[in-house]
């Protein structure tokens, strides 16, 4: 549905070079740390800024040439923006109507008083996590095939991180042939909700991995160095020095638990795996 | 497009007991100048306005947002030059009717007709304040932009100055030339100002959208 061929964009002093597919009926997940590239993705994939190289599409269409109702299927959360902070839930529900030829305003304002978002107050005057409720559910408003969220859980509690994440999975359930790509940096939240992950490091993807294999078969191995130096190296994908020996990053648990009875292999969580493939020493 | 205008509408609400308060002091200072002020005062008021919705859109990083809804550049840089203009010419004709009225309560010594003759030239000045106004915002920001389109007024009326003193110094009689006018009608003249305007301000627009397009955001 999204594709990101050979994507290359250029900064002076950072550089994004990625590919990146979402398909229909599943939920993409991109996380890395801050600074990694994450929202130039995002804006790469919405034609907010201009590539120095490859070319992204949806539905099979370069994202540079879609048409007004190519947009509508497409409901985004951007970070760091949004409606003005001048404009007020009602007036949002109104610029709607008119931008959507299938926004639902009773049901838009329904789900807003739900969220208990005022709709006479200004945006401005709302806090963070009122903020993050009203981006999503702008993008939620309208028939999407894709939705595209760059931090849409930012300053939520659990409970309304929960809940949002709720109604992403209700989202998906409604129709199959839809997709959502998100990024987050809580990684519990994108562990329980999607069906791959990438993850980006410095403008590269380090990793892309079906997330049950990432839970069922990545472990962290930790070793004394007698135990390192017979360990099999050849499913070891990183390594990082540690007071007691070395802890690894493995996609192969089940092999070490199985041949090196007494040795530590940890469920490797996914922000251990992050920890790894970004700290950790490649072999 | 229409969501874009309708944005800028909602945005312009939040200014109401501004604008009422503008069109107060418009009265009142109407009955102590001439018959040009009303309508001068308020498009001058109405075209800060129309910058003022272009803040609020980069405000945080807003033209983002902006762009991943269903609307393309060239849309939002027409529904901008639509809005302002609609905006400019809705206070030319709200001056013209504070003109009228305070002419018909107080009348002064200019006649009507010649009142609103001499109002209607400030049609192609709005085309032009447009032409200029728009691409600078969008270039270089409402915060610099303003700060650029004065020194393009200054620029503009140093040259004018030096243009001036440069016939005067070769001897090349302009005021000939400006009396030479006076042999076409007051329509003839109003009409070649209004076109000659509109095809600056037809020109400016792809230039607009030039400019949104290069942009990152």
């Amino acid at each position: 549905m999204l594709k990101m061929n050979q994507l290359r964009k250029n900064y002076p002093d950072f550089s994004l070079e990625c590919n990146m597919e979402v398909h229909p009926g599943c939920i993409t997940g991109l996380i890395g740390k801050n600074g990694a590239g994450k929202t130039t993705t995002f804006k790469a994939a919405l034609d907010l800024i201009h590539l120095d190289g490859g070319s992204v599409e949806f539905d099979g269409k370069n994202v540079k040439h879609l048409t007004g109702k190519d947009k509508e299927k497409i409901g985004v959360v951007l970070s760091d923006s949004g409606f003005s902070g001048y404009l007020t839930v009602k007036d949002i529900a109104v610029i709607l109507k008119r931008m959507y030829s299938d926004f639902d305003k009773e049901k838009f304002m329904a789900r807003c008083n739900r969220q208990q978002l005022p709709s006479d107050k200004k945006i401005k005057e709302f806090s963070t996590g009122m903020k993050a409720k009203l981006k999503i559910l702008i993008a939620l408003s309208h028939d999407t095939r894709l939705l595209i969220l760059d931090e849409p859980t930012a300053g939520l509690d659990v409970m309304a991180r929960e809940e949002i994440l709720g109604v992403l999975r209700e989202y998906m359930e409604e129709k199959e042939d839809r997709a959502i790509l998100i990024s987050s940096h809580i990684a519990t939240d994108l562990e329980n909700l999607c069906d791959d992950l990438y993850m980006i490091d410095n403008g590269r993807i380090v990793l892309h991995e079906e997330t049950n294999v990432l839970l069922d078969e990545y472990g962290v191995i930790k070793a004394d160095d007698t135990q390192y130096e017979k360990l099999d190296k050849k499913y070891l994908l990183r390594r990082k020095r540690e007071e007691f020996g070395w802890r690894c990053l493995t996609d192969h648990k089940c092999f070490y638990q199985e041949n090196y009875p007494g040795l530590i292999v940890e469920k490797g969580s996914i922000d251990e795996v992050i920890m790894m493939m970004i700290g950790g020493e490649r072999l | 497009m229409r969501g874009l205008m309708v944005k800028d509408i909602c945005l312009m609400k939040g200014q109401a007991k501004f604008m009422l308060l503008v069109l107060a002091i418009t009265v009142f200072l109407s009955y102590n100048t001439d018959g040009t002020f009303a309508a001068s005062y308020l498009v001058m008021i109405a075209s800060f306005l129309g910058i003022s919705t272009i803040s609020y859109d980069e405000s945080d990083n807003g033209y983002g947002f902006l762009f991943c809804l269903p609307v393309s550049r060239s849309q939002y840089v027409a529904a901008k030059y639509l809005f302002n203009l609609l905006l400019s010419v809705a206070a030319w004709i709200a001056g013209i009717g504070v003109t009228v009225i305070i002419w018909l309560v107080h009348p002064g010594e200019s006649g009507l007709t010649e009142l609103l003759i001499t109002n209607l030239f400030f049609l192609p000045v709005i085309f032009l304040i447009q032409s200029l106004m728009q691409p600078t915002m969008f270039q270089y920001g409402s915060e610099r932009g303003r700060i650029v389109l004065f020194v393009m007024i200054g620029v503009i009326v140093a040259v004018c100055y030096l243009v001036g003193k440069l016939c005067e110094l070769t001897g090349i009689d302009l005021s000939s030339w400006m009396e030479s006018l006076s042999q076409y009608s007051v329509g003839v003249i109003l009409l070649v100002f209004i076109l000659l305007s509109a095809v600056i301000l037809l020109i400016s627009v792809p230039i607009s959208v030039k400019i949104i397009r290069k942009k990152e955001f």
